[in-house]
C-alpha cells in the first residue's frame, strides 16, 4: 500500500518546493522561447 | 517628457565587410558577449544591444557583414533595408553609422564605403587589423584616410584593441561626410585615388616571406587527403587533452560536493527535507558543476584553433565532404555553430540563399553534437574507456564524427527525395595565420562556462527538485520480506552479520520505494520501448526527463540513483557507475552505455530547437519531421550499437 506522510510538515515543504520548481521551469522556458530571436541558444548550451 | 527621452536616444549602426570585427566592436560598445569567430557569417541577423553614456541611451545594431548594399544576397538586403527604409536612420532621432574597415584587403571595403558615404548620415570609421596589414607589406595612412573620406578615423591595430577603443570619443567625433563619390562610373576612379593616397608599402621582403610561409602551410592544411587527416588528428588530440586534463578538477568538484552532502547528512535529522537537499539540490548542482572543467577546456582550445586561422581551412576541407551530400559550402558555418548549440546554427542558415539548401541544413543541424550533450558523453565515455585518455579521446571524436556523418547522410537523403536540386559553390576568404591570444581564448571559455552554469544549471536544478519528489512519493511501507530481515538482524548475536542484514533490509526498502514512486511507475511503463537500447526503468526516467532538454540526463540519473543509493556520500559519477538494476546487475554495463551513447548523439531532445526549426523552416511539419526522423535513427542505431557490442563480448 502506497502513502503520503500528510501529517509531516516537512512533506508539505518539499511538495511546495517541487511545485515552485515546476512553475519556475515553465516560466523560464516560456521566456527563453521569446529570447531566441537574437542569435540566442536553447538555454542548455554554451553558445550565445 | 516623451520627446525629451526620444531626443536623448542615439541609434548606432555597425556596418562593414564580413569578418572585420563588427561583433568585437559591438561587444566593446554594449559590454555584451555576442558570438565572435575568425570566419565570416557569424552574425546572420542584426543583433541589437544598448548602453548608457553621456546621459544618452545608445541603441547599437550590429548588422551582418556585406561587401555592398546592392548585392542579391540576404545579408546585403538586410543591411540595405535597415539603413534605407525601416531602420532608425529614417526617424527624427539622432543616429550615426560606424563603419568598420579592415586594413587587410583594404580595397575590398571601398564599394560599401562609397555607398555609406552617399547616405549623408553622421559617420565615423574604425580601421582594424592595421598591425596585420603591416606584416603583409603595407601601411594605412590614417590621417590621409580621414582627410579623403571627410569623417573621423580611429585605429584598432588588433582585434583585442577594440576593447580599449575610446567609445565616447568615437561617438562624439562622428560627422556628416564631406567627401561623397559621384555616379557609379566615378567610383572606380575614386577607389584608385583613395588607395594611392592612403596605402603605403612597408617591409616588402618580410611580407613576401610571410606569404610564402602561409602558402606552404595551406598546401598541407587544405590538401584533400593530408588536410582531412590532419583535421581528424587535431580533433583527436583536442578531445583527448580535454578528457585527460579535466580529470583532476572534476575529481575535486566531485569530492567537494560529496563532502557537503555527507556534512548535511550527518548534521540534519533524517526526513524529506534532508533527502531533498542531499539528493535533489546537491545532486542537481554537482551534476552541473562537475562538467564545467571539460566545457571550459573545450571552448578554450576551440577558441585558440579559431584564432590561429585554422578553422577557416577546416571549412575548406569540410566543403569537399559536404558537396557530395548535396549540402552547399555555406552550410559549413551553420553546422560548425551547431557544435555549440543548434539554435544559433539554425539562425545562421538565413545566410544560405537557396531555400532547399537552407531547409536541408536546418533539418540536419541538430545532429551535430552540441555542448548540452557533453555531460552524457563524459559519463558514457568514462564507462567505455576508463582511465585511458587516448581511447577516451578517440571515442569522444567518434561521438562528434557519428553526429556529423548521420547529419550529412540525412542531408543527402532529404536532398534526393524531398528537396531535389543543385547546390551553389562556396566562396570563403582564408584569414592569415596568426598567433592566438591566450587571454581572449580564456575570456571566451569563461563566458561559455558561465552561460552553461547560468542557463543549464538553473533548469537542471529545478528539474532535479521536481524529479526528487516524483521519485520519492508515494512512499512504500516496508513489506513482510524487509520486516523479516530486520527481525532476523535483531535476533542475530554476531554484530557484523546483524549489520549486514540491516543493510540488506535498507537496500531492499529503498529499491521498493523507488519502484513504487511516480517516477518508478512511469519508468516501468516506458521501459519496454527503451530496453532494446539498454535502459532499465531508472535510465528510462532519466531519458524521459531529458526529452525537453538533454543536459538534464546525468543530473536526473544522479537524483534517481541517489534516492536509491545506500551510500549518501558517494561521489555523483562514481555513484552512477556503481549503481545496480533491480536484478543486481550493473546499471550501465558497457554495451548498454554504448547503446545509450549512440541514442544521445542522435536523438532530438531539445524542445527550443524544435520551436526554432518550426519558425525558421516555415511550418510545424518540418519540426515534426526532424523529431520523428532523429528519434527513429537514434533508436535504431542505438539498438544496433548495443547488439554489436554484445556480440563482440561486452556485457549489456
Amino acid at each position: 500500500m502506497n502513502q503520503f506522510p500528510l501529517s509531516d510538515p516537512q512533506f508539505w515543504w518539499v511538495t511546495l518546493l517541487a511545485v515552485a520548481a515546476v512553475v519556475l521551469l515553465i516560466v523560464k522556458r516560456v521566456r527563453q522561447s521569446d529570447d531566441q530571436d537574437q542569435n540566442g541558444s536553447c538555454g542548455g548550451c554554451s553558445a550565445k | 517628457m516623451a520627446m525629451e527621452s526620444a531626443d536623448a536616444t542615439v541609434h548606432i549602426s555597425l556596418v562593414g565587410n564580413p569578418n572585420v570585427g563588427k561583433s568585437t566592436l559591438f561587444n566593446a560598445l554594449v559590454g555584451a558577449n555576442s558570438r565572435i569567430s575568425n570566419y565570416p557569417g557569424i552574425t546572420a541577423d542584426s543583433v541589437i544591444g544598448e548602453f548608457f553614456g553621456a546621459q544618452q541611451l545608445r541603441i547599437v545594431t550590429d548588422l551582418p557583414g556585406t561587401y555592398s548594399l546592392q548585392l542579391d544576397l540576404p545579408e546585403a538586403q538586410l543591411c540595405h533595408q535597415h539603413l534605407k527604409f525601416d531602420g532608425p536612420l529614417q526617424s527624427q532621432q539622432q543616429n550615426l553609422i560606424i563603419v568598420v574597415i579592415e586594413a587587410v584587403g583594404f580595397p575590398r571595403n571601398f564599394q560599401l564605403l562609397a555607398q555609406l558615404l552617399a547616405l549623408g548620415v553622421p559617420m565615423a570609421a574604425v580601421v582594424t587589423k592595421t598591425a596585420e596589414a603591416q606584416l603583409r607589406g603595407y601601411q594605412i595612412q590614417l590621417q590621409a584616410l580621414e582627410e579623403s573620406l571627410g569623417i573621423p578615423v580611429f585605429e584598432a591595430a588588433e582585434k583585442s584593441a577594440m576593447r580599449t577603443l575610446d567609445v565616447e570619443a568615437l561617438i562624439a567625433a562622428a560627422r556628416i561626410p564631406t567627401s561623397v563619390p559621384g555616379d557609379p562610373q566615378s567610383i572606380d576612379q575614386w577607389s584608385s585615388d583613395l588607395l594611392a593616397k592612403t596605402s603605403l608599402p612597408v617591409r616588402p621582403e618580410q611580407a613576401r616571406r610571410r606569404r610564402r610561409r602561409d602558402d606552404r602551410l595551406d598546401r598541407v592544411l587544405v590538401h584533400p587527403i593530408a588536410g582531412s587527416l590532419l583535421f581528424l588528428l587535431a580533433m583527436i588530440i583536442m578531445f583527448g587533452s580535454v578528457y585527460w586534463m579535466a580529470q583532476v578538477p572534476m575529481e575535486w568538484i566531485d569530492v567537494a560536493f560529496g563532502t557537503v552532502g555527507e556534512w548535511i547528512s550527518t548534521s540534519m535529522e533524517d526526513g524529506p527535507l534532508r533527502g531533498l537537499l542531499v539528493d535533489g539540490v546537491i545532486g542537481g548542482i554537482s551534476g552541473t558543476m562537475i562538467f564545467l572543467p571539460q566545457i571550459l577546456l573545450l571552448f578554450f582550445l576551440i577558441s585558440l584553433l579559431e584564432e590561429t586561422g585554422y578553422m577557416a581551412r577546416a571549412a575548406f576541407v569540410a566543403d569537399r565532404w559536404l558537396r557530395p551530400f548535396g549540402l552547399p559550402g555555406q552550410a559549413f558555418v551553420p553546422l560548425l555553430s551547431s557544435h555549440a548549440c543548434a539554435i544559433p546554427g539554425i539562425l545562421c542558415t538565413r545566410l544560405i540563399p537557396d531555400r532547399r539548401d537552407r531547409l536541408a541544413t536546418i533539418l540536419v543541424a541538430p545532429f551535430l553534437s552540441c555542448s548540452a550533450r557533453l555531460p552524457v558523453y563524459i559519463l558514457m565515455v568514462g564507462i567505455l574507456a576508463p582511465a585511458n585518455p587516448l581511447v577516451a579521446g578517440c571515442v569522444f571524436v567518434g561521438c562528434y564524427l557519428l553526429g556529423a556523418l548521420v547529419a550529412v547522410g540525412s542531408a543527402g537523403l532529404v536532398r534526393k527525395t524531398l528537396l531535389t536540386g543543385p547546390s551553389l559553390p562556396m566562396v570563403l576568404e582564408l584569414p592569415p595565420y596568426r598567433l592566438p591570444s591566450i587571454g581572449d581564448a580564456a575570456r571566451i571559455a569563461i563566458d561559455r562556462g558561465w552561460t552553461f552554469l547560468k542557463n543549464a544549471g538553473s533548469v537542471i536544478l529545478l528539474i532535479c527538485i521536481a524529479l526528487w519528489w516524483l521519485s520519492t512519493y508515494p512512499s512504500t511501507p516496508e513489506g513482510p520480506e524487509i520486516e523479516a530481515l530486520r527481525v532476523a538482524a535483531q535476533a542475530h548475536s554476531d554484530p557484523g552479520q546483524s549489520q549486514r542484514l540491516l543493510d540488506q533490509a535498507q537496500s531492499l526498502h529503498l529499491r521498493e520505494s523507488a519502484r513504487g514512486s511516480y517516477a518508478g511507475q512511469l519508468g516501468r511503463w516506458i521501459e519496454p520501448v527503451l530496453a532494446p537500447i539498454g535502459a532499465d526503468w531508472q535510465l528510462s526516467v532519466a531519458i524521459l526527463a531529458s526529452f525537453a532538454a538533454r543536459e538534464v540526463f546525468v543530473s536526473s540519473l544522479n537524483v534517481m540513483v541517489g534516492v536509491n543509493a545506500e551510500e549518501a556520500a558517494a561521489s555523483s559519477i562514481a555513484r552512477i557507475r556503481k549503481s545496480k538494476r533491480d536484478d543486481g546487475s550493473p546499471l550501465l554495463p558497457p554495451a548498454a552505455a554504448g547503446g545509450l551513447l549512440v541514442f544521445y548523439i542522435l536523438a532530438m531532445q531539445c524542445l527550443p530547437t524544435l520551436v526554432v526549426t518550426s519558425r525558421e523552416a516555415g511550418g510545424i511539419r518540418w519540426a515534426l519531421l526532424q523529431l520523428i526522423w532523429m528519434t527513429s535513427v537514434a533508436w535504431i542505431l542505438g539498438v544496433v550499437a548495443r547488439q554489436w557490442m554484445m556480440a563482440a563480448g561486452f556485457s549489456g
